[in-house]
């Protein structure tokens, strides 16, 4: 698998915005209630925006290998997906270190806490059936199937501080109007929601590779040029046997 | 003849289930005893008991009613598969014939729960026609999303542990909608919203299932 100068560009580029966005989110001002704690928000925001965003790239990406059944899609929707697992992972490990100083508690039975798991349950599932199926095309048909009814999940997910009482606080910058929060502070989670996103474009396309390199190993494509792990090594030759 | 197909498919699950009685002999019983053991854990603190029995017997009846639609006793085999192919039944009929008999166990799994969530934990009987529909729709969208899960982890590796992986979460709006037309029911609030969350969510899940039917179906071996 070679890694093209355009993959190398996108590393060095999401490097030099999470190190920017470090800046900014150190250097902006400190909450007056809150303090320094809430600046884990320039990283829980921007993971859960990638929740959102992967799992829409994998419907997308699911749509389109219905549509066309070129092996490229699929392995989009399952790259993304597992940058949005990590992600949401993320989200929920960060909302819990947030959790126990402001609301005394790691974890509470909140709509948006609840919804969240849930959906890292369901795309797990996702994950855990792609591994289950060994033949390409059935394990593409069926997660594509589930990368759209999984991502119903989602708008849940986003709404739910809306359609439920809850801890968690509305939405702040996704939604109609002008943003509920100090424009200072919105330019440091913008910066830091732009250097997550080249992460996630720099992951997933890493993953796709690595994707696309499985199926020509499945299929046997693999030119011989092409290095392969272990084959430095050699069983040992027996001279006695090879002069037989 | 459409009909008739899905009769004799629902028919012929059922009449599995009748000889091997894997979900109401084997299942059923371990379900019971889960009622039993949280009961004897929590102790005889009775109002504590009825608060928590209905939310209990939902939890049991979504976490039991997944492996309903797992069951060994599955009519539905390759071979079997490859048969109704090639004889020309459509994929959605199979889809619904498997979704109506896990349906029908469910029911019948949900009725004889249900006396001994009642004698062990005395719940307020408020409502109770809210409650039966609540029974009959939660047995249709756990039933409809099994059986989807069950078809898109045929034959794959660790599908027993998968399926309630996909079931529980996508479930868990039926779950809520149950507890709460309970709870709502000893308020005198309207059973209506949280009736047509779960109706929306089943015809969903149907509809997902009747369109993936096609498609999920794999070709004859």
């Amino acid at each position: 698998m070679t890694v093209t100068r355009r993959a190398r560009q996108l590393d060095a580029a999401a490097l030099l915005a999470l190190a920017v966005g470090l800046v900014f989110a150190t250097t902006a001002p400190a909450d007056r209630l809150q303090g320094d704690l809430q600046r884990l928000m320039y990283v829980h925001v921007p993971t859960a925006w990638l929740a959102y965003l992967a799992f829409t790239v994998t419907l997308i990406g699911s749509i389109a290998w219905w549509r066309t059944r070129r092996d490229a899609w699929d392995d989009l929707a399952v790259g993304s997906a597992e940058v949005g697992v990590f992600f949401t992972g993320l989200a929920l490990a960060t909302g819990s270190l947030w959790g126990k100083p402001v609301w005394g508690v790691w974890w509470t039975w909140d709509p948006r806490l609840v919804t969240t798991a849930l959906l890292f349950l369901i795309y797990l599932a996702y994950l855990g059936l792609r591994r289950g199926l060994s033949d390409p095309q059935v394990r593409a048909r069926r997660s594509a199937i589930l990368g759209i009814v999984a991502f119903v999940q989602v708008p849940i997910v986003h709404l739910s501080v809306v359609w439920w009482r809850t801890l968690h606080q509305p939405p702040t910058v996704l939604k109609p109007g002008d943003p509920s929060m100090d424009h200072t502070m919105l330019a440091a989670l913008m910066v830091n929601v732009v250097a997550f996103t080249l992460v996630y474009g720099a992951l997933v396309r890493r993953r796709r590779d690595i994707a696309a390199a499985d199926r020509a190993v499945e299929q046997g494509q693999l030119g011989d040029d092409v290095a392969l792990a272990g084959e430095a090594v050699s069983a040992p030759q027996h001279s006695r046997s090879a002069n037989v | 003849m459409t009909m008739v197909h899905w009769q004799a498919l629902v028919g012929a699950e059922l009449r599995v289930e009748l000889r091997a009685g894997e979900v109401l002999l084997t299942t059923l019983p371990f379900a019971a005893a889960g009622l039993l053991v949280v009961a004897i854990a929590v102790g005889a603190d009775v109002p504590l008991l009825r608060r928590l029995g209905p939310g209990l017997y939902w939890a049991l009846v979504l976490l039991f009613g997944s492996l309903v639609t797992l069951r060994q006793t599955h009519a539905d085999r390759p071979a079997r598969r490859d048969l109704l192919a090639l004889l020309g039944i459509d994929p959605a009929v199979q889809w619904t014939s498997r979704a109506t008999a896990a349906t029908v166990l469910l029911l019948a799994f949900e009725l004889v729960l249900a006396p001994v969530a009642i004698v062990v934990y005395d719940p307020s009987l408020d409502g109770l026609a809210s409650q039966g529909a609540a029974v009959v729709l939660v047995a249709i969208g756990v039933g409809a999303l099994g059986t989807l899960a069950a078809d898109l982890n045929a034959s794959a590796r660790g599908s027993t542990s998968l399926v309630p992986l996909i079931v529980t979460p996508l479930a868990l709006p039926l779950v809520i909608a149950a507890v709460q037309l309970h709870e709502g029911a000893a308020y005198g609030a309207s059973p209506w919203p949280w009736l047509v969350l779960a109706t929306l969510l089943d015809l969903s899940v149907v509809l997902a299932g009747l369109l993936t039917a096609r498609p999920l179906q794999e070709p004859v071996t």
